[in-house]
């Protein structure tokens, strides 16, 4: 009975961190160092989907890995940069601007179809239950 | 339900809006399915046989005029009665060749919900209908309006 509901869950919350790994890009996006402070330009997530909440064969959807983008950095020249390299050029993330914000704008808008299947299923529930009354 | 019963409730309308709204919530999950793996790669967009769903009702509705008895629905390739009188409905891949990604998945999220709000109505149609069958027993059992 409630198996709609989960599943449509699931789908927002898959959706939802697609949305904090686009977020985590976009605020990245000019960082030029690592973690720990040693100068590697940061490189975009992206986020991989599989079906099946719970592992293959459930209902649902899963995030199944959030990977790093190993495409070209962005090369700036920038000799007076701390974290140039000896030609003299800066490594900056592979994070578009664009891109971030069109895959933000489809992230959110798949988050609100979720969000009408669920209630498209709650309405169904409401009309099921009238028969009670 | 079994003997006279079926003949109260499964008479007429009554059965028909029974399996239409049965049909409708088995429905909403696969759909929801759909919804939540609009953005999984390599998934194939599934279907409950609507089209085999539909006939079987016909021909059973045709074949309860006919006869005069109660409706009772059969078993087709992919869908099953339960002898508890449930059906169990096996979903099918739906075919759209003209729309592929190419990752061969063949999802739409207009289509989907276009289904969905679809499928919402025709329940909303057999839960109303089976509503009012209700109240109509209820009333001839009270006897007065």
């Amino acid at each position: 009975m409630f198996g709609s509901f989960d599943i449509s869950t699931s789908g927002m919350q898959a959706q939802r961190v697609r949305l904090d790994a686009i977020a985590m890009n976009l605020a990245n996006i000019n960082t030029t160092r690592n973690a720990v402070g040693e100068p590697e330009a940061f490189r975009r997530l992206v986020t991989i989907f599989a079906e099946g909440a719970d592992g293959p064969g459930t209902p649902g959807v899963r995030v199944e890995q959030i990977v790093r983008d190993e495409g070209p950095l962005r090369r700036v020249h920038q000799p007076q940069h701390p974290d140039a390299g000896p030609d003299g050029y800066v490594s900056y993330p592979n994070v578009d601007m664009v891109t971030e914000n069109v895959d933000a704008i489809e992230a959110a808008r798949a988050f609100e179809a979720n969000v009408a299947a669920f209630e498209m299923a709650k309405s169904m529930l409401v009309s099921s239950l009238r028969l009670l009354a | 339900m079994a003997g006279w019963l079926d003949n109260i409730f499964d008479r007429g309308a009554a059965g028909t809006a029974r399996a239409m709204a049965q049909f409708a919530e088995a429905r909403r999950d696969v759909l929801a399915q759909n919804i939540a793996n609009i953005d999984t790669p390599y998934y194939k967009v599934r279907d409950l046989p609507v089209a085999e769903f539909q006939k079987m009702l016909g021909l059973v509705i045709e074949k309860s005029r006919r006869t005069g008895g109660a409706l009772r629905l059969e078993s087709t390739p992919n869908i099953r009665v339960r002898s508890t009188g449930g059906l169990d409905f096996q979903p099918v891949e739906r075919s759209r060749a003209n729309l592929l990604f190419h990752d061969q998945g063949n999802r739409g999220v207009e289509q989907e919900m276009t289904e969905a709000v679809k499928n919402v109505l025709l329940h909303r149609v057999a839960t109303e209908v089976l509503r009012k069958q209700y109240e109509t027993l209820e009333a001839a059992i009270r006897g007065r309006l």
